[in-house]
């Protein structure tokens, strides 16, 4: 199966660029290459879900588009412009948010000191909680409670409800369901469907294909460090078995 | 790779549908009729295209730095140098002081002395752009992620303590 790059290249509403888009990103760690020449473009506002086994590049792939590794070839464009070694802190500023494997909370910091780290974008405290709570209001019980001592779902919850605070104009999402139950996935993977219908950029990067599948509106399956395949969920769906196991 | 799985019977395992979650039960139904995944919308919010404008303004506007290059070594080791130069600046112009009986001579230690501090503190600058930033970034980050692991046991357990009560705990839901 190899992957055209036209198909690579949804256009975007109007004919605009892709507000995302690789173009031939390779990166390494030392001498080991581990994405090869990938090329995927994310139109506006839509959702993408990039699928892959565990060691397909997936996660380097979203450090390479947030700043945080450096790609050894290739170009990351935004919104038509190359930003190939922008400061992530930069990245970030603009709107670029990236909700990490591992959720990445302050487990020392309550609920909403958590969330008012987003404040680094000009939001106000209270215009974040009246942003969040309505959405999770699991997490309005537990606006005092440190962090850390909070089941794993909620952990994922306080990481997304932080995102959605940024006002983000792309989303990057990994792994949002490990080690999670199947329901708290589902529930947070409604959450990220609410997200996506207003419009704001998803690229999300899943193990498990059929939840993922569900919310976007296009897919990829990555594996070995290189994009195998580019389509609709439902053309991705039909092909999940020889995209993961070969044939 | 064999990817057969075994029963609690000995049986073998169904094969589980790609892309499902492990941690359903088996036997649990959990497919149903093949799932439609229809596109979500067609069109993009008014609100969202006002916001995508913001951002691809923002991307405009963007300073792109170029990659860390020799210079910013070659001016971290300038700022050193400075630094070791108004010293040793310093310590010539007392040397030339004290060396002569000549006012003149003296005045131009003066001088010299004087010159020297703005030439070490501009060293200092430099050296504290080039090299401190740096690790005083890396120093932030290490000190975010030191944060975000579990807490380890205490290095040092006092008189009579348990070594085993102390050990590293895993957060809920991990």
């Amino acid at each position: 199966m190899t992957l055209n790059v036209a198909d690579a290249r949804p256009a975007g509403p109007a004919g605009a660029p892709p507000l995302l888009e690789l173009r031939g990103i390779s990166a390494a760690y030392e001498q080991v290459e581990v994405l090869h020449k990938v090329d995927l473009a994310v139109p506006t506002g839509k959702v993408m879900a990039v699928l892959g086994p565990n060691g397909a590049g997936k996660t380097t792939m979203l450090k390479v588009i947030t700043g945080l590794h450096e790609p050894t070839g290739g170009d990351i464009f935004l919104a038509g412009r190359c930003v190939t070694g922008a400061a992530p802190v930069d990245l970030a500023r603009i709107g670029l948010c990236s909700i990490p494997e591992g959720r990445g909370v302050f487990p020392n910091l309550t609920v909403s000191e958590n969330l008012w780290m987003a404040t680094y974008r000009g939001v106000s405290r209270k215009e974040i909680e009246e942003k969040v709570f309505p959405i999770f209001p699991r997490l309005k019980e537990r606006r005092t409670q440190a962090a850390g001592t909070m089941s794993g779902g909620e952990q994922q919850m306080l990481a997304v409800a932080r995102a959605i605070a940024t006002n983000p104009a792309i989303i990057l999402l990994d792994e949002l369901s490990m080690g999670l139950a199947p329901l708290v996935v589902d529930q947070l993977y409604d959450v990220v469907g609410k997200i996506a219908e207003t419009g704001v950029t998803v690229l999300l990067v899943e193990q498990f294909a059929r939840t993922a599948l569900a919310v976007a509106d296009l897919a990829a399956v990555m594996s070995g460090g290189r994009i195998l395949q580019v389509g609709t969920p439902d053309e991705i769906a039909g092909d999940l078995h020889s995209a993961y196991l070969g044939g | 790779m064999s990817m057969n799985s075994v029963n609690a019977d000995g049986q073998p395992a169904p094969a589980r549908p790609a892309g499902e979650p492990p941690t359903v039960p088996q036997g649990v139904p959990t497919a149903g009729p093949p799932p439609s995944f229809a596109p979500r919308h067609a069109a993009i919010p008014a609100a969202t295209q006002d916001r995508t404008r913001q951002f691809t303004a923002d991307v405009g506007a963007l300073k792109l730095r170029a990659p860390k290059s020799m210079l910013d070594t070659q001016l971290m080791w300038l700022g050193v140098g400075l630094m070791l130069v108004g010293i040793v600046m310093g310590i010539g112009a007392y040397f030339m002081s004290h060396g002569t009986t000549l006012i003149l001579t003296q005045n131009d230690a003066i001088t010299l002395g004087l010159s020297a501090i703005p030439v070490s503190l501009l060293g200092f600058a430099l050296f504290i752009r080039y090299s401190l930033s740096t690790f005083m970034r890396f120093w932030l980050a290490r000190l975010i992620a030191a944060q975000q692991t579990p807490q380890a046991a205490p290095a040092v357990a006092g008189p009579g303590t348990d070594a085993t009560a102390v050990l590293p705990t895993t957060p809920a839901g991990h």
